[in-house]
């Protein structure tokens, strides 16, 4: 399981160009948070990439589906383990950034948001954890 | 540099106001991080001097490149992050791109968050197998 962010790193796509050359597609199932966002910044800004082809560009079997629908995400990964001749990498779409219009614009850092912050955010959401 | 920050400033309070000393002295300095300018304190000099900073991702190998890079072109070029990544992740490009071309080349390497543990950031920020001797075993002062 990985980040958006974590994309950056070059292990990763050596890795990724790895698995679908050693045929270990029946075994390996990637998982991507695409959440948008890393300590930096939001992950468009620092290093912005078209990770989706990227992964097809590798050889993978990709799977978009809403990180937020328990029902797509068991299709999803049911549907990469009857994947077995190419890797499959499931995507799930953005969390944070589709929770709330606020925290889309706004990084929050590494400290975490102000009280501030999140009480807007959780208006946004419609009332979220009260 | 004698950093003009508070004199009981951790390192990191300190880094930011001496790279801004820096170039109020004149230095053509370029600072660069890798994800973790939050925890450098990087981002401080990137907020005064933006056209002198970026975040390139989480790719430690590529900024030790990147800063290579500026330094042949005769800027000062300083990069940051936790000693677990720098070098612990880069040792290869530090050696290659860093200390072997000749005269070596003009990169500042600021390790952060060294010692025993980094606490709540878990075992890949670990800094307790970087030792400094790696480095100086390959002309890297």
């Amino acid at each position: 399981m990985m980040g958006d962010g974590e994309l950056n790193e070059g292990q990763v796509w050596e890795a990724a160009m790895a698995v679908p050359h050693f045929g270990l597609g029946d075994r390996i199932i990637a998982i991507i948070d695409r959440n948008g966002i890393q300590n930096d910044g939001f992950a468009d800004d620092i290093m912005k990439t078209n990770p989706v082809e990227m992964w097809r560009g590798f050889g993978w079997h990709v799977i978009e589906c809403d990180g937020h629908d328990m029902a797509a995400v068991d299709q999803a990964l049911a549907e990469a383990e009857r994947h077995t001749t190419s890797p499959a990498a499931w995507w799930a779409t953005p969390q944070r950034v589709k929770a709330s219009a606020s925290w889309r614009t706004t990084w929050i850092p590494r400290e975490g948001a102000t009280e501030q912050q999140i009480a807007q955010a959780l208006d946004e959401i419609g009332g979220g954890l009260k | 540099v004698t950093a003009s920050a508070a004199p009981a400033a951790a390192t990191r309070e300190a880094y930011p106001h001496a790279l801004i000393q820096l170039v109020e002295e004149g230095v053509d300095v370029v600072a660069l991080d890798a994800d973790l300018s939050v925890s450098t304190m990087g981002y401080q000099f990137g907020e005064k001097y933006p056209e002198r900073w970026h975040s390139v991702g989480v790719a430690e190998a590529n900024m030790v490149g990147i800063a290579a890079g500026y330094a042949a072109t005769g800027k000062t070029a300083f990069i940051a992050s936790f000693a677990s990544f720098l070098p612990g992740r880069c040792f290869d490009q530090l050696r290659t791109s860093v200390a072997q071309p000749k005269g070596g080349m003009n990169v500042k390497c600021v390790a952060s968050h060294g010692g025993v543990t980094v606490g709540e950031d878990g075992a890949s920020a670990r800094p307790s197998k970087t030792s400094p001797s790696r480095l100086r075993s390959s002309r890297l002062t």
